[in-house]
């Protein structure tokens, strides 16, 4: 039997429980209630949106492709020696800037002098803004109250609201494997002012002093508005991880898409609704691009295996525009001399559409960036880690051909 | 199921992770690092004999001058730097620094109860805690290298997972009363560090963050080891 005491203390210890655990509750927004299903809807980017015609006209029937219809070099940051590591982002169409590019910038990957550098492209005159620091180590480090070593990959997202989140690699006490990733934001301010950034938090992904969690590959946006924000680990083992985010960029979820050894920088690529796959770089003796799947839109990953193409241990990047699926990489075993556009329906195999390089050993084109802008595709990368490099090219549609053929 | 039992039941396993606020978060890492540090730095005054000689553990000015650095804002202070390496302390471990300084400094009569305390054979709570945080300890890192099939961390995040430490954290109090709590002051710290948390979501939005950091739970290892010897 109990005594008075004992059960008196019992009650207390129900009540507060009971109580904290409704204050708990009472705080945390409910999940979605729909699955986190993928914006299906590509007409906002101008092109055809419906899957089975652009498929069918892209992929091995000859009636539309890619055209390259211009290139060049994002300006560089005045001073800096290196750029490195591009991504970029789509402005909606009431902002007179149409696309953002982002990058590392400084003397050298892991220089103390490495900052964050953006380029804006005018919507009305398709020029390139001069490219300006924009996220600066120090005054990071400030707003978040501890030092943070060095920076690096830059990776950006448009949440609902049309403001720019900025995920940003930094470092601890340590080298890569000592990173970690700083969530920034667009403060508010009239369309086309100049873009200024608040640091929000350092994410916090591991209990092993939130350490060596860096993020490089494009977000993979959500139906309901929010996004997947693919992320990898590694320190000794090289893993990659899925982070979910709401349509304010506020975090959901973090799940687990594979457990490596040697997998890392996942570039997320929606087949449909549910089924997604993760294209990841290998940095083991495999040569080729590894690959994780999901049939339940991101909650649990299996490992797929290899694509049939050749990696040299290099990031990939992808996209799905209209029901196709981009993907630019490096397809060498080694060396990143070359770097190729390819198209796919399956995300299995994979068509040569452009060699966006094919230069002789001993060059680097690598770390690739895709987004849609204005009706057209846009890729950037690391040309020879002293610029950034960009590609734009136009869809020919079908009816285009027709009418230029003889 | 009904719609009303199926929202708290996503509320309670899938609420999105509750995190604490940024400007709370500055003063609390300032503040953690102050204590940590103070109570090191008056730990190896009474333990390194050199400096125990010359009678530094009883000069309170040392442990106060290392705080006030730690709280110096921007790259002059040591908190600037402990963060860059280590983030922040758990609730647990400021807590515990927190306490061993009141006995030391403040409260010399609480010391000599502690002492007493801590030669009682009745810590059964104590030495369940200490057993309890250093598997946690280790499944988290195993969970940090994906060599768990499970993902533990993520449920830190969770509202079951800080009901469920609650649980543990108060059978003390409810099995012993307040004589356990007196006896077990680790397990009375632990509830204390729930309870902070639970409100303020301190320091990271994540439970396992608030009851065990690595370096506390390097800590524990030492502690583990020198009961087992003196046993």
């Amino acid at each position: 039997m109990f005594s008075l005491h004992a059960a008196a203390r019992l009650l207390l210890a129900g009540a507060l429980l009971a109580g904290l655990t409704a204050w708990d509750c009472a705080q945390r927004v409910l999940p979605a209630p729909a699955r986190a299903n993928l914006s299906a809807n590509s007409s906002t980017f101008g092109l055809p949106s419906s899957s089975e015609t652009l498929s069918g006209r892209l992929m091995g029937q000859g009636r539309g492709y890619w055209k390259l219809i211009d290139k060049g070099s994002i300006p560089t940051l005045e001073g800096a020696r290196a750029a490195h590591a591009s991504a970029l982002v789509a402005l909606p169409a009431n902002d007179p800037r149409s696309l953002l590019a982002f990058c590392f910038a400084g003397d050298r990957e892991s220089a103390p002098n490495v900052q964050i550098a953006m380029s804006e492209m005018d919507r009305a005159s398709d020029v390139w803004s001069p490219t300006r620091m924009v996220v600066d180590r120090w005054e990071v480090a400030d707003a978040l109250g501890f030092g943070l070593r060095r920076l690096g990959n830059p990776v950006a997202w448009l949440d609902s609201q049309g403001r720019v989140h900025l995920f940003v690699v930094a470092t601890g006490a340590g080298g890569w494997a000592a990173g970690r990733i700083v969530h920034m934001r667009q403060r508010p301010g009239a369309p086309g002012a100049p873009l200024q950034w608040e640091p929000l938090r350092m994410l916090q992904l591991s209990w092993l002093w939130n350490m060596s969690y860096l993020v490089r590959t494009a977000p993979m946006p959500l139906e309901d508005g929010g996004m997947m924000l693919p992320v990898y680990f590694e320190l000794a083992r090289k893993f990659p991880v899925g982070l979910r985010f709401d349509a304010d960029g506020q975090m959901l979820d973090m799940v687990r898409m594979g457990t490596g050894p040697n997998t890392l920088q996942p570039a997320l690529l929606p087949l449909d609704a549910q089924q997604w796959l993760a294209l990841m770089r290998d940095s083991g003796p495999s040569g080729r691009i590894r690959v994780a799947g999901t049939q339940d839109a991101g909650r649990s990953w299996h490992a797929v295996g290899d694509l049939p193409l050749d990696n040299p241990d290099s990031s990939v990047a992808t996209l799905s525009v209209g029901g196709q699926h981009l993907l630019v990489y490096n397809p060498t075993t080694q060396g990143r001399h070359k770097l190729r556009l390819a198209g796919s329906t399956d995300g299995r195999q994979w068509q040569t559409l452009h060699d966006l390089e094919d230069a002789a050993p001993g060059h680097e084109y690598s770390y690739p960036a895709m987004t849609v802008a204005d009706g057209s595709l846009w890729i950037s990368y690391t040309d020879q880690r002293k610029a950034i490099a960009w590609r734009r090219f136009a869809w020919v549609p079908e009816a285009s051909l027709a009418k230029d053929s003889p | 199921m009904t719609f009303a039992s199926a929202s708290v039941w996503l509320t309670f396993w899938d609420g999105a992770p509750w995190l604490p606020g940024m400007e709370g978060l500055r003063f609390l890492r300032h503040l953690a690092w102050a204590l940590v540090c103070a109570a090191l730095a008056l730990a190896l005054c009474r333990r390194l004999p050199r400096l125990r000689a010359r009678q530094w553990h009883r000069r309170p000015w040392l442990p106060l001058l290392v705080a006030l650095w730690a709280c110096v804002p921007g790259s002059w202070g040591t908190g600037y730097w402990l963060g860059l390496a280590f983030q922040i302390p758990s609730l647990l471990a400021t807590l515990w620094a927190a306490t061993y300084l009141a006995d030391a400094l403040l409260f010399p009569q609480w010391h000599a109860g502690a002492e007493a305390a801590r030669a009682a054979p009745s810590r059964v709570w104590d030495r369940i805690g200490l057993a309890m945080l250093l598997v946690v300890g280790w499944l988290l890192l195993l969970d940090t290298f994906a060599l768990l099939p499970w993902s533990v961390y993520r449920l830190g995040f969770a509202p079951v997972a800080g009901l469920a430490l609650l649980l543990v954290a108060v059978l003390p109090g409810v099995v012993g009363g307040m004589a356990a709590w007196r006896s077990n002051r680790g397990a009375l710290l632990f509830l204390l560090a729930l309870l902070l948390f639970m409100p303020t979501r301190w320091p990271t939005g994540n439970v396992f963050d608030a009851v065990l950091d690595p370096g506390l739970w390097l800590y524990m290892h030492w502690v583990y080891w020198r009961r087992w010897r003196q046993r």
